[in-house]
């Protein structure tokens, strides 16, 4: 399950709006095809976006703002505007490597394979969670569990077990994909002794960019109360063209 | 008129009440000089131990001994340094936020423990200043340089004037990344520390970290270090107890308590043995004393002396002896101690360098608390009226009429 799709925003594939407009499929989807449509409605060719993450902690939280770039699922690029102590902090993403710049030391940091499971800034995603190889479409196999209600919306709950192949490090993951929409709602990810550990939430869906998104994506570690991560998206553009070039570790250090 | 007995007596043969009366000296003298000694050293040590890590007794947040994070940091409070620095045997406060992070030079990069010291307050506790080996010390809190430790250097292949990199994480989850000059490297005993630590002004080490104004303890220097517990308890009191919580060293490190705990032990086993001799000494004087006087005695006991009472006399006349010899003793401790207090010993040659190898000074204090005088003199005195039983068991024991005719 890749939750950093949600941040990254890809866009929406064009065919997918029209397949949307026709309707009436739904009937007769299978689990596959839902967790599909979901997965190309956050997504697109490319993404640009201006996002609010705030950490929230028992006795204290902390905001921070950033710009965030994403081409298809092998790049992405993510600056700290804030706070200014931070601000341009850089991380790149470039298919499994992840670079983060830090303008304060003039240094570029390859993220080694040993810091991947630690927090990425203080927040409650991983590092890992930033370069995730892995696609809810093609490394899973589904099964819908039936159709359950929330927040007023009907979804589909679904399981997602993944297939011995994927690099994941989850024994299984729920979802709950929005019938009408076809947003995920909420999600929970299971650990290999089938022990909930994170939950997260999707809610306020909005028209931005041109399409519907969820706005607002709250994580919850579930072994520490009181935690939480919340990323809001304030604006977002799909499908404006990104050259290539954009995604080098060059171009980090001038990013503005 | 007993006593006067008893000490008319002992006058009657000099030489032999001086002879005993000196063993008794000595055995005061070396039982109190040898106490003097190692509770000075080890005192010396934990001086010189806590000088540069905890403190005798150190302030944090409270729960941050659990989690050592800079999250459980607490602000800088001027309240607290008065409230603290009220109490008479505080004298010293060192203000501390101390850290974790990656230190790195081009390629090399290691774990360190960052220090952020006010670089006055901790040159006049620990000499910190006299330690540097290249470069030098940093000055004030907001001096934009560092002090390395030697090995961390050689690690790290930094010399002075090279910039070092620092990354780490920050007060709540901000990142903690920095520049900075080296300016000394500073050699530390302890090797952990040697290799490890990087001495970081106050201020900037705050502004890293995001952490304006906090820290995450403040180190106390005492005057007198007896009854530790009870001043750690005085503080508690002193301060808000909602707040912060007050620890020892010897919970903080409680590796050196055992340490000395465990030297005492064999400490305490020569000590033992030092009696043992002490007391054969004292033993053969009076058993000399016994057979000199047995004819007398006799005569005493023939005319109807009653034999209980002349076993007192000579009981008294033991523990006037051991008085006497304590007496001297006690004061001949206390020049000897007073003096090498004043002129403290310093070793020189390669016993020096052993010592300055593990960061202790090479000088031999001794310690003059009024505890070791008391206690050695008082079992010292306590043996020899115990073994003052034996004549006059000897006495209840004595037949006249052989006595008489020995």
């Amino acid at each position: 399950m890749k939750k950093i799709q949600f941040i990254k925003f890809s866009a929406y594939n064009l065919v997918c709006i029209i397949v949307l407009m026709s309707m009436q499929l739904q009937q007769d989807l299978s689990a596959k095809d839902i967790v599909k449509k979901a997965d190309d409605n956050m997504r697109g060719k490319t993404s640009q976006a201006d996002i609010t993450i705030k950490i929230i902690r028992p006795t204290w939280s902390r905001e921070m703002n950033m710009k965030a770039w994403t081409k298809g699922d092998d790049y992405s690029m993510i600056l700290v505007t804030s706070p200014a102590k931070e601000k341009g902090t850089v991380f790149l993403k470039r298919i499994k490597e992840v670079w983060n710049w830090i303008p304060s030391i003039e240094r570029n940091i390859k993220l080694p394979p040993s810091m991947m499971s630690q927090s990425w800034m203080g927040t409650d995603f991983t590092n890992d969670d930033l370069v995730k190889e892995a696609s809810s479409v093609s490394d899973y196999d589904h099964r819908l569990l039936g159709k359950e209600t929330i927040s007023d919306k009907d979804c589909y709950k679904i399981e997602m077990i993944p297939k011995p192949s994927a690099a994941i490090v989850w024994e299984k993951v729920i979802v709950w994909i929005d019938s009408e929409d076809f947003l995920q709602l909420k999600a929970e990810f299971y650990d290999e002794d089938g022990e909930l550990v994170n939950i997260m939430n999707s809610s306020e869906v909005k028209e931005i960019g041109g399409r519907k998104i969820t706005s607002k994506i709250e994580m919850f570690p579930v072994d520490e109360e009181g935690n939480s991560t919340v990323i809001i998206y304030n604006d977002i553009t799909f499908d404006k063209p990104i050259n290539d070039n954009f995604f080098t570790t060059r171009n980090m250090k001038q990013l503005k | 008129m007993l006593l006067k007995l008893a000490w008319l007596n002992i006058w009657r043969n000099k030489r032999r009440t001086i002879i005993t009366a000196t063993s008794v000296f000595f055995a005061v003298l070396l039982a109190i000089l040898f106490r003097s000694l190692t509770d000075g050293i080890y005192d010396n040590m934990i001086h010189n131990v806590v000088s540069y890590s905890s403190g005798y007794l150190q302030i944090h947040q409270k729960g941050y001994w659990e989690e050592q994070s800079i999250d459980n940091s607490f602000e800088e409070d001027g309240q607290l340094y008065q409230d603290l620095l009220n109490n008479p045997n505080v004298t010293q406060l060192m203000p501390r936020l101390q850290t974790f992070a990656l230190a790195s030079n081009t390629d090399k990069t290691k774990g360190v423990l960052i220090l952020g010291i006010d670089p006055v307050k901790e040159k006049a506790v620990n000499n910190l200043h006299k330690k540097i080996t290249d470069g030098q010390y940093i000055e004030t809190i907001n001096d934009s340089a560092v002090v390395l430790g030697e090995g961390l250097a050689s690690q790290l292949k930094l010399k002075v004037n090279d910039t070092l990199v620092l990354l780490g994480q920050g007060y709540h989850a901000s990142s903690a990344a920095a520049k900075f000059r080296v300016k000394g490297l500073i050699k530390l005993g302890a090797i952990e520390l040697n290799n490890n630590v990087v001495y970081m002004p106050l201020q900037q080490s705050q502004y890293m970290h995001g952490a304006e104004n906090r820290l995450t303890s403040v180190s106390v220097m005492l005057a007198k270090t007896t009854n530790l517990e009870r001043l750690k308890q005085t503080l508690q009191e002193s301060i808000e107890a909602d707040t912060y919580e007050v620890m020892s060293w010897k919970e903080m490190m409680p590796e050196m308590d055992q340490f000395i705990e465990a030297d005492s032990t064999a400490h305490y086993i020569i000590i033992g043995v030092l009696y043992f001799v002490i007391s054969f000494g004292l033993f053969g004087t009076l058993l000399m004393m016994i057979f000199e006087r047995q004819h007398e005695l006799g005569i005493l006991i023939a005319i109807g002396m009653k034999k209980y009472l002349l076993a007192i006399i000579l009981l008294l006349e033991s523990a006037m002896i051991s008085l006497i010899g304590c007496f001297m003793g006690v004061i001949a401790g206390f020049l000897v101690i007073k003096w090498f207090t004043a002129y403290p010993i310093h070793f020189t040659g390669e016993l020096k360098e052993i010592y300055e190898d593990y960061g202790i000074e090479s000088i031999v204090y001794f310690s003059s608390h009024e505890k070791i005088f008391i206690i050695q003199t008082l079992v010292v005195l306590l043996l020899s009226i115990l073994l003052a039983f034996y004549p006059g068991y000897k006495v209840i024991k004595l037949k006249p009429v052989e006595a008489i005719n020995s």
